[in-house]
């Protein structure tokens, strides 16, 4: 029933630009100089430049919410700096600065990646001081892919706080603004910034708004992003100095972060946005994009070798149990099923975050592939797999080890237990 | 597994939520997705009970009518949402108990539920149903089935957590019944002589615009009777009674295949919600494991890891281009 999302790029809301094409945006937020310390503003906006009618570069922040243009400054070529902030080791904060005056202006991104963000900065600064000839429309800083904008408009404001920064994280933010308030300079040695990855919102749904279930769609998770940890992001580092004018600091923004948090009910459950258990995949970390095991497994030459008589009659034991009347579902079925799929997808998951490890000890995998599956590399795991099962042909890997899974109970009686029993086979203990 | 108060996210699927209802202990009633408003998309699923609007949540919105405060508070089952992952679950609840239609038996636990805490506040019946063992045992049943211990934070997009709101006439008014607001809200009045459909269009119509202008997703399905038996009834009459319906023998010798038909139509779709709830409750995981070691030992594994990864690098490249 919806559209497909599509951002909005300025010129067809009218107006602003005066039609011209963008030629960087990105989504971020501002924050207002309040005497010595910098606030963040909540709402979701928009920063861009474009080059008007009068060859001059204009850099734009508009409210993504009511359309409005805040900020159209006039920029003159090498007269401003868009830097990050690297005090502010959580959220990735920005400042433009002049030469020609004093005036300094904070935002924070809002893209839920953060793979761009070094892009989108040396973009700005090249396109704030190297302006394209009026003939030329620049490096084309238009509108984001559609699938990116399905997500990013689907975030709620406690995504978006985890984009910030949580409540943890607080520290390096106040220690930044402590600096700044005494000096009113932003970049003073600080340590790193580290790459907070957020949660990618609730996931787009690429079929629009039919209601989301297994069947319409084969890969339901293609876009969806590995959940982020709020409590432990990798590269973190703590403050280097304590905050000095800290302690009120700290208290505003912790004031206004538990106000954010209050809103959606939808991430508070702890399911789902926060793979909290220490998940640092390093698929996500180093932007390795993520295979989509579901597919794979249901290519022809997959179905074709799981259908073959001895490896179907080793799966059939693990095949979903039959409804009363009717036969179960066969090999092929289930690599098909959207339910199969979202299986694949949640292993995968679950592998790259290095989740999986424990599990897998218990199906006779041997060392190798454990050892490859603590640290979530999928590749190493299915070579460990490959190496495993080629040495050791039916021996290894087929020894009792995997006639249970983790919860002790024998597999073939497993299936037909579980829609008998309400939730004893939920999540077990 | 009983780690106390432990709700999963469900599905919001059709299948899901008919199958909840039933394990709820309710019968003659299931829930039907609706495409569309119009009058063709209602004529073949009434009686229509009420609707539920469902959709990722969104801000603070103004509510569309005043809340109610007095005291048919007492008249009406109104339970404010406590748990988040229960949302589709109360809000089947808040339709389930307001609904007075001779065709719906609520079934022991929820009649016991309703006479236990009709006189209680919003909030009170809120925590009542959160704290029910039988209530969430059965909500947690129709949940996907974990991969493993620990996996509980894994979801995935059919996973999302929507939020849901209701819409059903009770006693002549027509009202909105959402979780997350103090009490129901009044709609207004559902003048005798018109179906309290053509009066929530309006209102389902205008949210649904709202929606879309804000890109949200949202969906919609509507709580009926159990078209099964609806239709074996009909039967049942037809064969019985086919003079009193005034129908000559010609006319009844066509309808009564048609009808069969259609309920062929719903037992097949009854068959299709249990194989997708067993292969919901399914674990996949040791099927997984056996596949990959039969792809290993054919040394298939490799190659088709690689071509994933190929096409997977090959999609990411496509989006960076600007």
């Amino acid at each position: 029933m919806t559209s497909g999302a599509l951002f909005g790029n300025s010129s067809s809301l009218g107006g602003s630009s005066g039609g011209n094409k963008h030629l960087v945006e990105f989504r971020a937020g501002r924050m207002t100089l309040k005497g010595r310390t910098v606030h963040p503003d909540k709402r979701k906006g928009l920063l861009y430049v474009y080059q008007g009618e009068d060859s001059l570069m204009h850099f734009c922040w508009k409210d993504r919410t009511t359309g409005d243009v805040e900020d159209d400054l006039l920029i003159f070529p090498d007269d401003c700096e868009f830097l990050r902030v690297n005090e502010c080791t959580t959220g990735r904060v920005y400042v433009l600065k002049f030469k020609s005056s004093s005036k300094k202006y904070f935002f924070w991104l809002q893209e839920p990646k953060t793979d761009k963000d070094d892009e989108y900065c040396r973009r700005i600064n090249e396109v704030l001081n190297n302006p394209p000839t009026s003939s030329g429309r620049g490096s084309g800083g238009g509108a984001q892919d559609g699938e990116l904008q399905n997500i990013l408009n689907n975030m709620s404001q406690h995504q978006l706080m985890q984009l910030f920064g949580g409540v943890g994280q607080i520290g390096g933010l106040s220690s930044l603004l402590g600096t700044m308030g005494n000096s009113n300079n932003s970049s003073s040695g600080g340590s790193t910034g580290s790459s907070v990855r957020p949660s990618s919102g609730s996931g787009a749904n690429s079929r629009g708004g039919s209601a989301p279930r297994g069947d319409a769609s084969r890969t339901p998770s293609r876009a969806r992003e590995l959940p982020a940890p709020t409590a432990t992001p990798p590269n973190t580092a703590t403050t280097t100095q304590p905050p000095r004018s800290g302690q009120i600091i700290l208290a505003d923004l912790q004031r206004y972060f538990s106000g954010l948090g209050n809103a959606p009910p939808d991430s508070e459950g702890g399911t789902g946005e926060t793979g909290g258990t220490g998940g640092s995949g390093a698929n996500a970390a180093s932007g390795t994009p993520r295979v989509d095991l579901a597919a794979a497994l249901a290519t022809p030459e997959s179905v074709e070798a799981a259908s073959a008589p001895a490896a179907a009659a080793r799966l059939a034991p693990h095949l979903p149990a039959a409804p009363p009347n009717d036969t179960s579902d066969d090999v092929r079925t289930t690599l098909l099923s959207p339910q199969f799929a979202q299986a694949a997808s949640m292993f995968t998951t679950a592998l790259s975050s290095g989740q999986l490890a424990p599990v897998i000890s218990q199906f006779g995998l041997g060392p190798e592939a454990v050892a490859a599956a603590n640290t979530g590399d999928m590749q190493a795991f299915f070579k460990a797999i490959e190496n495993t099962t080629g040495a050791s042909e039916g021996d290894k890997s087929n020894d009792g080890k995997d006639d249970k899974d983790k919860d002790g109970k024998p597999k073939d009686k497993d299936n037909s237990k579980q829609d008998k029993d309400g939730d004893s086979t939920m999540c077990i203990d | 597994m009983g780690s106390a108060g432990e709700w999963s996210l469900i599905e919001s699927d059709p299948g899901v939520f008919t199958e909840l209802t039933k394990r709820l202990g309710a019968t003659g009633v299931q829930v039907e997705e609706l495409w569309s408003l119009s009058e063709n998309a209602f004529e073949t699923l009434r009686p229509i009970h009420g609707l539920i609007f469902l959709f990722k949540w969104v801000q603070n919105e103004e509510p569309d009518g005043p809340i109610v405060q007095d005291d048919r508070i007492q008249r009406i089952y109104f339970a404010k949402q406590v748990i988040n992952n229960a949302c589709a679950t109360q809000a089947l609840i808040n339709l389930l108990l307001n609904c007075n239609h001779p065709d719906l038996n609520l079934g022991s636990e929820l009649s016991q539920l309703k006479e236990f805490s009709m006189s209680f506040d919003p909030k009170m019946r809120g925590l009542t149903i959160s704290n029910s063992d039988t209530i969430r045992k059965a909500h947690n049943s129709v949940a996907r089935q974990a991969l493993f211990e620990f996996d509980g934070q894994i979801t995935t997009t059919s996973d999302e957590v929507y939020h849901y709101v209701g819409y059903m006439p009770i006693d002549g008014r027509l009202y909105e019944l959402d979780g997350l607001r103090e009490g129901p809200i009044d709609l207004g009045p559902i003048p005798s002589d018109k179906d309290w459909l053509d009066i929530v269009r309006p209102v389902i119509t205008k949210r649904m615009n709202r929606y879309t202008d804000g890109e949200i997703h949202f969906n919609l399905m509507a709580f009926v009777a159990d078209k099964k038996m609806l239709l074996e009834r009909q039967l049942q009459e037809l064969i019985a009674d086919s003079d009193l319906l005034g129908m000559n023998p010609s006319e009844v010798k066509a309808e009564i295949p048609r009808i069969k038909q259609l309920i062929e139509i719903e037992e097949s779709k009854r068959r299709r919600y249990e194989k997708e709830m067993i292969r919901r409750r399914h674990n996949y995981l040791p099927f997984i494991v056996e596949l990959l070691k039969i792809l290993a030992e054919e040394k298939k594994l490799m190659p088709l890891y690689e071509k994933a990864k190929t096409r997977a690098t090959e999609k990411s490249a496509k989006k960076m281009k600007v």
